[in-house]
């Protein structure tokens, strides 16, 4: 949970609140009044220059170029193949890129390694949701919190207490976000027995742990049932409102991008972006059509 | 040869003249149904109420860490009592049978355990424990024998090698696959054999430093002068056939010495290694094992994770490596032989239940237990062995396949040349135990993949129940599910609509 002030009267609030209790304003709505969080926020979330990346001989990025404000949703399409995981891999350090430079918050982290990247405040989910199978889902939500006291061995050893009281915060932080999600009755189980929707919830509540301040997410309604991917995509923008992240979304379901409030869309084709802009002019760009139909 | 031909027989008559077989069938199947049904019938809903019973109390089974507790303690006492029970002379080669294998099960455990860390936890697989082991035995013989420092000072030495060696190995196998990680591990364990065959350094502590004896001698372990001096004095209720008798003996065995402080030992390794498994860092260890991408764009640091792990296990390894150096007093290469080492630890790993410690203990006591009992068949001979049913049956099952199956095949010679006439042919036991412990391994494999004790899932009930209390977490159940339910009215909003419309109506 994470308090910050209220931005029009200046009174303390949680972030679960909605709306502010002294001066009433709507914390949820409007762009405005969303809580900003500590740390380095005026710079850009991420910005990306002329990523160039080659397996072999295959040129899979050809000099990718994009950004992320604060505050802001972009979904990022394209065909199949066009470089989106790949890009998604370079930034969150899995895969080094050969060439341009990557900022987050305002940080070179080109050559940092994927667990520094996370700590800077970035967190991502895969493709195929690689969940921790044989543990459960709430144990699979306890590994990301970050500067826990037990990830050194001699406060493994020796903080026996300090754990204790910890390890109750984290399971109680834990059960707030399953039961934002609404699946906090799957709390026990083996994170291996989840259904497909289900396990891309967890990985959902296991990035929020993090505490990121900028989420990049793969495919988080791919092969989820209707009705949930609408809930998924409420959730998040719901998120942005409540935590003030940023979030990088690749999505192939054109419909989800268009109609459900992505501030700014990035097309992507054979490892370049194509064009860039606002729902409603991708929706009209002759390149996009193009991209997606063939000529 | 009587009963070599009524087995032949007996087996002729149920494969190639199956008649009897079906008659046999015939007349018991019904018999066999009638009992099934009756006892099904009123012993059933006991069976059901226990059943019941049982999971209400521990709902997920062995996984439940009471339950597991009460397994393991159930089992460690029917253990011991086998093994007090073991056939021996006298007294006094009794004690000595109990203490010897108390020790080795301790020095098991530690390396099982060790095995546990490094594999169960952090799916680094690792075949080499016994280097590690090694390490720690002949760090700690060299110490003692050839440079004469104090055998506490040389274990916790020889300890701190290990976890450097290990530290170290990191740097070159961080980027290894499971496999390959286990190729290497293996390479090591047979590069330290041959060289205690073949370097003259680690033959330092014997006196005739030749091919032929290999190892280090005149290995002390701590007080042992002291205690095989004085000892300490024991009690003892002797049974005189009338009652007991209290008697008084002075227990000077360096093994007593050996298993109680093997056992403290064995204590402080599990406490600790529970503790680090338990923690956000053993956490951290899991998810390695299951992806170790994902945990690195969580925020983990992979490579010293798993560096750590590496070192640490190594450590605890060579403790057990430098309580074994005490126990026996001399290293040579064959103590390293994978087949009497390496193997067992495994079949420990594998029969206990990986992921667990308290399986550890379990499998290395089961697999040293078994050991021991081959090891008291392998000294029968002659008459004896004629006695021993176990060992007779399993004679005339070898003798049958090498005699009537192989003479028939390839003639009379195939076995005479080898084994001698088929009078005389025996199995061998040491081998037997080998092929027996493999088929522990399979079957446990197969039957229970998760070992006795399986890995215990992180389910804190105690600590969920009171933040989030029983009623609310039952609510958010029902929550979920009318969320689904409402969810898949939406589906289909047509159909839905016309359906209430026209029960309005």
């Amino acid at each position: 949970m994470m308090s910050a002030n209220c931005p029009s009267c200046g009174q303390k609030v949680v972030d679960t609140m909605i709306e502010c209790p002294s001066c009433g304003a709507d914390l949820h709505k409007d762009p405005k009044l969303w809580i900003k969080k500590d740390g380095d926020m005026d710079a850009k979330a991420l910005e990306i220059e002329g990523i160039h990346k080659s397996f072999g001989g295959f040129h899979v990025l050809k000099g990718v170029t994009l950004d992320v404000e604060p505050h802001e949703i972009v979904g990022l399409i394209g065909p199949n193949g066009c470089g989106k995981t790949t890009t998604f891999n370079v930034i969150s350090g899995l895969i080094p890129a050969d060439s341009g430079s990557v900022k987050v918050f305002g940080i070179d982290a080109t050559n940092m390694k994927p667990y520094q990247i996370n700590r800077i405040g970035l967190s991502r989910t895969f493709q195929n949701t690689r969940l921790w199978k044989d543990m459960t889902v709430l144990e699979n939500l306890l590994v990301p919190p970050k500067e826990q006291i037990g990830f050194r061995i001699r406060d493994a050893i020796l903080r026996r207490k300090a754990l204790k009281e910890q390890e109750r915060e984290l399971i109680e932080k834990a059960f707030s976000i399953l039961d934002f999600l609404e699946i906090s009755h799957i709390a026990f189980n083996y994170a291996s027995e989840l259904s497909g929707g289900q396990s891309k919830l967890v990985d959902l509540g296991r990035v929020l742990m993090s505490d990121p301040k900028l989420l990049l997410l793969d495919e988080p309604v791919a092969g989820v049932a209707g009705p949930l991917a609408n809930k998924v995509f409420n959730k998040i923008h719901e998120l942005r409102s409540r935590l003030g992240i940023s979030v990088l979304i690749i999505e192939h379901n054109m419909d989800f991008i268009l109609r459900k409030g992505v501030d700014r869309v990035f097309v992507m084709n054979r490892g370049e972006v194509l064009v860039s802009g606002t729902p409603l002019e991708i929706k009209k760009s002759r390149d996009v059509i193009e991209a997606y139909l063939g000529e | 040869m009587k009963k070599r031909v009524s087995l032949k027989s007996r087996i002729k008559a149920l494969i190639v003249d199956n008649r009897v077989a079906k008659k046999f069938r015939e007349i018991t199947s019904p018999m066999f149904q009638k009992i099934g049904n009756t006892s099904k019938r009123i012993f059933g809903p006991y069976f059901e109420k226990m059943k019941k019973a049982f999971y209400t109390r521990f709902p997920d089974g062995r996984k439940d860490p009471r339950f597991s507790n009460i397994l393991f303690w159930i089992t460690m006492a029917l253990l011991t009592a086998i093994l007090i029970l073991q056939p021996s002379a006298n007294f006094e080669s009794k004690r000595l049978l109990v203490y010897s294998v108390i020790t080795k099960m301790v020095i098991f455990s530690i390396m099982a355990i060790a095995l546990n860390l490094h594999t169960g936890y952090s799916g680094l697989v690792n075949f080499g424990v016994i280097f590690f082991a090694g390490i720690g035995a002949v760090g700690t013989g060299l110490l003692i024998s050839a440079y004469g420092v104090d055998p506490l000072l040389s274990i916790a030495l020889s300890v701190l090698i290990a976890v450097a060696v290990g530290y170290l190995l990191s740097y070159p196998t961080i980027r290894l696959r499971a496999d390959y990680f286990a190729i290497v591990t293996i390479a090591l364990g047979e590069i330290l054999r041959l060289a205690l065959i073949v370097d003259p350094f680690l033959k330092s502590g014997t006196e005739k430093a030749n091919i032929e004896s290999p190892g280090i001698a005149n290995i002390k372990g701590p007080f042992q002068d002291w205690w095989e001096a004085t000892g300490v004095t024991m009690v003892r209720f002797k049974w005189t056939g009338m009652g007991f008798k209290i008697e008084t003996y002075q227990e000077t065995n360096y093994f007593f010495f050996l298993s109680i402080f093997g056992i403290i030992l064995l204590a402080g390794v599990y406490v600790f290694s529970e503790y680090l498994v338990n923690s956000p860092y053993g956490r951290a260890l899991k998810g390695i094992r299951e992806d170790e991408e994902a945990v690195e764009s969580y925020g983990v640091d992979v490579f010293h994770t798993k560096a750590w792990i590496l070192g640490i296990g190594s450590g605890i390894a060579a403790l057990a490596g430098g309580l074994w150096a005490w126990a026996l007093g001399f290293i040579g290469p064959s103590f390293m032989n994978p087949a009497a080492s390496t193997f067992l630890v495994w079949a420990a790993f594998i029969l206990g239940g990986k992921a667990n410690n308290k399986g550890m203990i379990l499998g290395a006591y089961i697999i040293v237990l078994s050991d021991q009992t081959f090891r008291g068949l392998a000294t029968l001979s002659g008459a004896e062995r004629q006695q021993n049913i176990f060992l007779r049956v399993v004679d005339d099952i070898f003798r049958f396949i090498v005699v009537d199956i192989g003479g028939f095949l390839f003639g009379k010679s195939s076995y005479e040349d080898t084994l001698g006439p088929a009078s005389s042919i025996e199995v061998d036991v040491n081998f037997l135990q080998i092929s027996l412990v493999g088929l522990i391994i399979i079957i446990s494999m197969m039957k229970f993949e998760e070992g006795i004790l399986p890995e215990i899932p992180y389910r804190p009930r105690k600590i969920v129940e009171e933040i989030t209390g029983k009623t609310k977490f039952e609510s958010a159940q029902e929550a979920s599910q009318k969320a689904f339910l409402e969810a898949k009215q939406t589906e289909k909003p047509g159909s839905e609509k016309e359906k209430t419309g026209a029960n309005e109506t």
